[in-house]
């Protein structure tokens, strides 16, 4: 007997992340290493728990081996639970049927027995690369008290920006009355932040006559949520106050992570009452040598700093050799940097080795227009002595 | 490994580290900006596949129960054996708690008896270094001793009695030093491999003569009745049995070679874990030859110090030469020298505190000034 659970909440964590290019070599997306010691889906995953959901499902795909090692039996976010927990679901194969996942809400409809196995009332769609703390209990208050078939939480954003989100245009009391997948024209601000949370009922019909449409994409926001308010269910926006940052790409993933640096920003990591979890090793506190300076920094346990730091972001067990220049950049876990080098507006990924001398990156200050962006470095890539790795580049 | 341990979270001796073992024993006493002593040799234990530990307490020691919880930090939350923490009780012998080691050892008969390994480790926890126990267990075996125990070159001090260990590392002789002269020479470690059997045995013989102290009572006076033998242990090895070897052995950390030699060469030093946000260092941070755990906010001047967990510095304060442990709140432009501040110290704006190199001043816990 599995006790029933009101609302469980799917994750979708199988995206490949090809706009993260090297960082998403061999992991999915929600696995790249975020703020000193996160991973991007500790945030969704630990919102789940500080909201009470204690029944998540992890959708996984694209390279998912670090994903499903992270997770593990979901301890760290003490989801290892007699009865729900996290789980991770890959695609798998059923007698005759059985396919890869082919869109967002074909993903949902085929892990319909693992939802039905909690007899859920309400489900949470939350997908994997957004950074944000976000109380899934008051949205579902919400959700009840509108008493809603869907509710998409928004974020208001500029009209600029609107160009570039699903845009949800509002009735006043927070009904829906259009959904536009990237207008040109955005008739509003109301950016759909890809959090959604069903009726389990009404969305179990609405995937299962999606999935028996042919010329479906079988995707939320280009079918299942246009086919709802086509038949005038009810949909209402969610209205979000906070910090919110897609880390869909390089320079957003590169801008989170400075964000960081801020202390006035309103993504307070120290919150007890609202603690971002992650898996965590026992490893030494980190040393500042002699000769270091740091400032202005985030650094993590068991680095060991010779060279000087400001405005970075460093992660776990990373060496920064004697008279080297760190700044603006983001080091993930494990990357050894040699002696006299300088990393400027650069990410360098987990396991990689720069050694003496090695320039990577540059002052926007310094180069011509259109010929700055941030510098990457892959997952255990190695940057030779004395080479010049140029702003926008990635290795 | 076919070996079970026992752990001593007080040495029942006089080793005290001040302020720092008013409310906590030995065991628990923090270390090195994230540890406690215990996790030393409990990290040895667990690197060499040790699979049952019980530790045994005194007095004192719900901080210690905190910190080792359950042991799945050290991965020994196991279904069969694992961790255990053996406090004491009282029985019908009396309801006194122990007063020392073999009456400690005494009322964990049963622990004993029923452990199923076949070789019985005990030790302190008072010691910083790496031991291979598999190697001590080995050398047992190799040597068909009765009892296998480590020993360290190093100063003589007052009151102590060293070993004399002859060419296959039997011990041979023993000598008490009443003063301190200046000279080396080897002094029993109390870590100890035996035979359960041997152990329980040895523990009624204990009892029956009023035996104190494993090395003072039984080592020393008895290596021409039994067959026990010593190990060197080379590299870096502090027992801290005051406040100026916890203070020394703390400001080592910032040596890299020894660092290297505690934390890197092969023993992966476990603890519990919390889930503490990476270091966060301000615009005005200056930092030089320090040991910073997660979770500290730093905007001042440190330097020479080891620093724990969520500790903030402000801005315009100074921190030399100190020791500050989790949750400190260090304000504006405060001075602080020579310190050992257990947890949750506050201090307002501008105090200033300064120890002495050879008599550090200690903060007790939760002190505000």
């Amino acid at each position: 007997m599995i006790a029933k659970k009101e609302m469980v909440a799917m994750l979708l964590a199988g995206g490949a992340g090809n706009r993260l290019y090297v960082l998403t070599k061999e992991r999915a997306k929600p696995a790249v290493p975020f703020g000193g010691k996160y991973k991007i889906i500790d945030f969704p995953i630990s919102n789940c728990v500080n909201s009470g959901v204690d029944t998540v499902g992890v959708l996984t795909q694209y390279q998912p081996l670090e994903l499903n090692t992270y997770i593990g039996n979901g301890q760290p976010w003490d989801l290892d639970r007699m009865y729900g927990g996290v789980h991770i679901l890959p695609p798998y194969l059923a007698g005759a049927t059985g396919d890869w996942y082919k869109g967002t809400a074909n993903a949902i409809y085929q892990n319909m027995h693992f939802m039905d196995q909690f007899d859920p009332e309400y489900v949470l769609i939350l997908s994997g690369d957004h950074i944000y703390k976000m109380d899934y209990a008051k949205m579902l208050q919400f959700h009840k008290e509108k008493e809603a078939d869907l509710t998409i939480a928004v974020l208001n954003v500029t009209m600029e920006e609107a160009t570039r989100f699903g845009i949800l245009n509002t009735n006043p009391d927070s009904s829906v009355y259009e959904f536009e997948e990237k207008p040109a024209k955005p008739k509003s601000t109301n950016a759909s932040m890809g959090i959604y949370i069903f009726n389990y009922k009404k969305l179990k019909e609405y995937l299962i006559k999606d999935e028996e449409n042919p010329a479906s994409s079988n995707d939320f926001g280009k079918d299942v949520i246009p086919a709802m308010l086509n038949d005038n269910c009810k949909l209402f926006a969610y209205p979000f106050e906070g910090y919110w940052k897609d880390v869909g790409t390089i320079d957003s993933l590169w801008e989170a992570n400075m964000d960081l640096l801020n202390p006035k920003l309103p993504l307070n990591l120290s919150d007890p009452l609202w603690r971002i979890y992650s898996r965590h090793n026992a490893t030494t506190p980190h040393y500042i040598d002699e000769k270091a300076t740091v400032a202005d920094s985030i650094i993590s346990s068991a680095c060991e700093i010779y060279g000087n730091v400001s405005q970075s972001v460093i992660f776990a067990n990373t060496t920064v050799g004697e008279g080297t220049d760190l700044e603006y950049s983001v080091i993930m876990p494990n990357v050894k940097i040699g002696k006299n080098a300088k990393i400027q507006y650069a990410i360098i990924a987990d396991d990689a080795v720069i050694e003496d001398g090695a320039i990577i990156g540059a002052d926007p200050r310094d180069c011509k227009e259109g010929e700055w962006g941030i510098a990457v470095i892959g997952q255990g890539a190695v940057i030779k002595s004395g080479q010049v790795v140029l702003p926008k580049q990635i290795v | 490994m076919n070996a079970f341990s026992i752990l001593f979270s007080d040495t029942f001796y006089y080793d005290r580290i001040g302020e720092l073992t008013k409310n906590r024993n030995l065991a628990s006493v923090p270390f090195g900006g994230r540890y406690r002593l215990v996790d030393f040799v409990l990290s040895s234990l667990v690197k060499a596949h040790v699979p049952n530990v019980g530790v045994i307490t005194r007095n004192n020691y719900s901080s210690l129960v905190d910190h080792l919880g359950s042991g799945k930090d050290w991965d020994l939350d196991r279904k069969n054996g694992g961790l255990k923490i053996l406090t004491p009780f009282a029985n019908n012998m009396g309801n006194s708690s122990s007063k020392n080691k073999f009456e400690a050892l005494n009322s964990v008969k049963t622990y004993i008896r029923h452990n199923l390994p076949d070789y019985a480790i005990l030790a302190d926890t008072n010691i910083v270094c790496n031991i291979d126990f598999k190697a001590m267990v080995q050398f047992h075996k190799d040597t068909n001793a009765d009892v296998v125990c480590l020993y360290k070159k190093r100063d003589v001090y007052e009151g102590s009695t060293s070993i004399a260990v002859n060419e296959n590392g039997q011990i041979v002789g023993s000598r008490y030093h009443g003063i301190a002269n200046g000279e080396q020479d080897n002094f029993v470690l109390k870590v100890y491999v035996m035979k359960k059997d041997f152990l329980l045995n040895l523990i009624d013989t204990g009892i029956t003569y009023g035996w104190e102290e494993f090395n003072r009572d039984f080592i020393t006076k008895h290596f021409s009745n039994y067959r026990i033998f010593a190990m060197e242990q080379k590299g870096y090895c502090k027992v801290l049995r005051n406040i100026n070897d916890y203070y020394q052995a703390s400001m080592d950390l910032l040596n890299p070679e020894i660092r290297r030699e505690i934390f890197q060469s092969g023993t992966n030093i476990l603890t519990k874990i919390k889930d503490s946000v990476p270091t966060m260092y301000g615009s005005n941070s200056k930092v030089k030859n320090s040991l910073i755990a997660d979770g500290c906010k730093i905007d001042g001047t440190v330097e020479n110090c080891v620093i724990f967990r969520g500790v903030h510095i402000k801005k315009g304060a100074v921190v030399k030469n100190s020791i500050i442990m989790q949750g400190a709140e260090i304000s504006e432009n405060c001075q602080i020298t020579n310190v050992i501040a257990d947890k949750g110290m506050v201090l307002n704006e501008g105090v200033v505190l300064t120890g002495s190199e050879s008599f550090p001043f200690i903060i007790a816990k939760n002190t505000k000034i």
